[in-house]
């Protein structure tokens, strides 16, 4: 049996109770939604001769955590004769998706799911076909290693692709890693240690000598001390200056590894992300990717260059001032060490609402922004319509918000803050009540100076406290952080290289597609069996509708991505074989988004060799018929365009990619859509310029404009992924298929404006 | 002056009525005959795509056939008499089915992504949502929709009607 899902013994019984045995189904497959779409369990089983569908529930009896049982309640079973099974496949709807069939002529629903049920669903079409269609399926392993599912605890990981379970993730492992990666910055972060604990050292001694020292030493008579008077003074201005000295150097040092901690992990991930294939970008958002290099590296750094020592430095004061309280009276001490964490708590529950209110108020700040932004992009479009009063309107609203956010903070803060310190107030009133009464008294020995300590080290207290509070948060944000750091860093790129790849002497450029099958997301077919050959040197043309799946060829010949099925041949080579450097030197490609780096025009076109000469920018630049309005910029070749620069014209940018096409001096040629932003004018000079440029190199040509293709030496058409035509633009003609249509009707619609090709 | 032409002039959407569109049911789907210029043709199943989704159920549905091509636009499904605005709506129903929640249980927010705990019409659904704040959708300011890592849809089609609770633990992402 194939078991695409889980199959149990609970569900072996509900197929034998409608007469079937385990034994005769050969696929099986479940969902999670019933026929009119609700939460449900639906199995579904294909035997030689049949296909049975049963609806129902899964029923657990007996206690969690022992032996349990499992029972599948039948609400509704449907048997269907496989011969009249038809067309069977999977409709993705909204939120939902179906299974559906042609069965005798009708249309009909099988079964249906939420779409986190849709993977198993392909899948099961794939084998289904087996013995409905009576044909053979080739088991392909991929297809069950589901990587959704954490081996461990069994629990779907949140992202397939990244592949961590929360919940078992090994966090002593994790840890120990976090540590491994702050030994790099072991000097600075010592260093830095040292400073905090003179620093918390001397911040001990000075309640000290300012209090306890002065009051029952210097002016009591009966003290050897007694009178000192300049002595004490001096050294409470020495400890005052060594600290700021000690603050300083800290300062000094920070500030100077700070830089280089942040530089290293940003070049970390950034290099990390470079490495990795593009189908790692694809499944993520490049806004996300941005936020990551810039936040992930400053939290890690804010979290070792200063949370850790800090953290360090604050228990370590916490426990000096401690054992510090219990030597001069235990009694009070013991009473403070109950009476301040228990205030501090308070005092924290209240910053916990502070923290949600900021929240707030940084949503809608960025409301706020994206408002104003959007609007001054579209400044043009709003004067256009005069929609100047809807747009204030609209950022009205947006800034309100914002007001009411900013204020409710505001309040809070003027409420909670003195709230809050006047509750760390009492602590400290109660410290002072009791260490009174104890004075007053004379119980336990306690003198007047050293209560005034007593009070000084619980006011120092406070600090820790709250910084033992903020850590938490601290530390879950810098797991976070470095989770995703690792998570870069352990990314496989699904393209690899071969270690040791074929070198080719000389790449003549003979392109060959063997049965080259290809799907960006499991069981959607993009690319389903194409095969074509292109001689070197000679040039092709691949015509099909939007989405059938033309520049997807040009991707796997880039080896942006691998084949799934099928092989790509240069020179009789599987590209698999070939090292990266030496495809990508050798294809070139022009397509239809064009992306400029920020830099002159220059550098754009050098992008493709660094060291090409003037005269080889600027022949580049004639060819692509770039040079003709580069000139005529003030700053020439040299004007800075690309994000806050020079805006350049959509057919502008196009010209200057192709120029750097054309620089690359490629043995292949890849134009996908190359000249489809440009004017008929621009795109018949470049046109002739491009057919020079292909002659004597391999150019795969994608067009939409089929006009563009007519001098291709062979065509081939997509649709819907599959190659139903290939050949040359006379044949296809004759043959009166797809392309004739195409053709014809493109034909048509430039007579109708008046344009004869 | 010439009187300039309208827009609905210049382009003629297709309305289906119930003179040239006949929809019935077939194997559980929505089936349609329709007659174009005297000749009856039977294009088998349709597919229903509501154009504005989020402010009107019943108007403006496009009527695709198995290829998608657009076959006429339904202007008020009403039109059609009771039975067939029944078909329509359960096709409909179908399509743009989504949970509906009704109570937000907790949220957990780790590494990056938002786990779930809430309560639609049949009871308890766990879900993960990436990105939490790009995963919400408002459709107005009182109705949104939650997107998750599946691509599956959950509604909450008033957060005024949420409990106090449940709101909270939304409130932060909105």
């Amino acid at each position: 049996m194939i078991q695409i899902s889980k199959f149990g013994g609970h569900i072996a019984r509900a197929f034998e109770s409608v007469g079937v045995a385990a034994g005769d189904i050969e696929v099986f497959c479940a969902t999670d939604l019933d026929s009119s779409f609700m939460r449900a369990d639906t199995l579904i089983a294909v035997t030689a001769e049949k296909t049975y569908v049963l609806e129902g529930v899964v029923t657990v009896s007996g206690r969690p955590g022992r032996e349990v049982t499992k029972e599948f309640a039948i609400k509704a079973s449907h048997e269907y004769d496989n011969d009249k099974i038809k067309d069977l496949a999977v409709e993705e709807l909204v939120s939902t998706a179906m299974l559906t069939c042609s069965f005798d002529g009708e249309p009909k629903i099988i079964a249906c799911m939420t779409k986190n049920s849709l993977r198993d669903a392909r899948i099961f079409v794939k084998y289904a076909a087996g013995p409905i269609e009576k044909k053979e399926v080739k088991i392909d392993d991929e297809d069950f290693k589901d990587e959704r599912f954490c081996p461990k605890c069994g629990r779907r990981y949140p992202d397939p692709e990244r592949k961590i379970c929360p919940r078992c993730m090994e966090k002593s492992k994790f840890y120990k890693r976090l540590f491994e990666f702050s030994k790099a910055y072991k000097k600075q972060m010592l260093t830095v240690l040292i400073c905090l604990a003179a620093l918390s050292a001397l911040g001990v001694i000075a309640p000290y000598v300012s209090t306890s020292f002065f009051y029952d030493k210097v002016l009591t008579p009966e003290s050897k001390w007694y009178g000192q008077l300049l002595f004490v003074l001096a050294l409470v201005v020495l400890l005052k200056l060594a600290s700021l000295l000690v603050n300083a150097v800290t300062g000094i040092i920070s500030a100077r590894v700070s830089g280089k901690v942040t530089y290293d992990l940003k070049k970390t991930i950034f290099s990390s992300i470079e490495r990795l294939s593009l189908s790692f970008f694809t499944a993520r958002q490049t806004g996300g990717l941005m936020n990551q290099i810039n936040n992930d590296s400053n939290t890690i750094y804010w979290f070792f260059c200063m949370g850790v020592p800090a953290f360090l430095k604050n228990s370590v004061q916490m426990i000096a001032v401690f054992v510090i309280m219990f030597i001069m009276d235990p009694v009070l001490a013991a009473f403070s060490a109950v009476i301040i964490p228990l205030f501090a708590y308070i005092v924290y529950r209240i910053f916990k609402k502070m923290t949600s209110l900021h929240a707030k108020t940084y949503a809608s700040s960025r409301a706020l922004n994206s408002a104003l932004s959007d609007n001054l992009a579209g400044f043009r479009v709003v004067k256009a319509f005069s929609r100047e009063k809807e747009e204030t309107a609209r950022f009205d609203r947006a800034s309100y918000r914002l007001a009411r956010d900013s204020r409710n903070v505001t309040f809070f803060n003027n409420t909670a803050f003195p709230f809050a310190s006047f509750i760390m107030f009492l602590s400290n009133i109660i410290v002072w009540g009791v260490g009174g009464w104890m004075v007053i008294t004379g119980k336990s020995g306690m003198t007047y100076g050293t209560l005034m300590a007593f009070l000084a080290y619980v006011a120092l207290m406070n600090e820790p406290m709250y910084m033992l509070v903020d850590m938490v948060y601290w530390f879950s944000d810098c797991t976070n952080a470095a989770q995703r750091l690792f998570e870069i860093a352990d990314a496989e790129p699904d393209v690899r290289e071969r270690e040791d790849p074929v070198r080719l002497t000389e790449m003549k450029g003979h392109v060959e597609f063997k049965d080259v099958e290809f799907s960006y997301i499991k069981g959607k077919k993009v690319i389903d069996g194409v095969s074509f050959e292109v001689d070197a040197g000679r040039c092709i043309g691949i015509v099909g509708h939007s989405g059938a799946g033309k520049s997807t060829i040009a991707n796997l010949l880039m080896r942006l991505y691998d084949t799934d099925a099928g092989q790509i041949l240069i020179d009789g080579v599987n590209i698999k074989d070939l090292s990266f450097d030496e495809l990508r030197k050798n294809i070139g490609i022009v397509s239809q988004e064009t992306y400029l780096f920020v830099g002159t025009i220059a550098e754009n076109i050098r992008y493709a060799r660094s060291d090409a000469t003037f005269e080889d920018v600027v022949a580049a630049a004639k060819i692509a018929g770039a040079h003709e309005f580069i000139v005529k910029l003030p700053d020439g070749y040299d004007t800075k365009i690309g994000f806050g620069y020079k805006d350049l014209s959509g057919g502008e940018k196009q010209r200057i990619s192709i120029a750097r096409a054309v620089l690359l001096d490629p043995k292949i040629l890849i134009l996908d859509e190359a000249t489809a932003a440009m004017d008929t004018q621009t795109e018949r000079k470049i046109q002739h310029a491009l057919r020079l440029l292909s002659k004597g190199r391999t150019t795969i040509m994608i067009a939409h404009r089929l006009s563009t293709l007519r001098d291709a030496d062979k065509l081939i058409v997509l649709e819907n992924g599959k190659m139903p035509e290939s050949g040359t633009h006379d044949e296809l003609i004759h043959k009166k298929g797809i392309y004739y249509d195409l053709y014809r009707l493109q034909l048509e619609a430039l007579k109708n404006i008046g344009v004869e090709e | 002056m010439e009187e300039k032409t309208k827009i609905s002039e210049i382009i003629k959407i297709e309305y289906l009525t119930p003179s040239d569109a006949e929809f019935s049911e077939n194997g559980g789907m929505i089936t349609m005959k329709l007659t174009k210029d005297g000749e009856t043709k039977d294009v088998g199943r349709v597919f229903l795509h509501r154009c504005f989704p989020h402010e009107t159920e019943d108007g403006f549905i496009s009527v695709l056939d198995r290829d998608g091509n657009e076959l006429g636009l339904i202007r008020d499904a009403g039109d059609f008499g009771e039975e067939v605005k029944a078909l329509i709506e359960r096709e409909l129903g179908r399509r743009y089915r989504v949970f509906i929640i009704k109570k937000i249980k907790s949220v957990n927010e780790k590494y990056g992504y938002s786990y779930w705990k809430a309560e639609d019409e049949s009871g308890e659904l766990e879900f993960t949502v990436q990105d939490t704040y790009r995963s919400i959708t408002k459709i107005d300011d009182d109705r949104i929709y939650i997107s998750d890592i599946d691509g599956n849809r959950y509604e909450i089609p008033s957060l005024s009607a949420l409990d106090r609770k449940s709101f909270k633990r939304i409130e932060l992402f909105l």
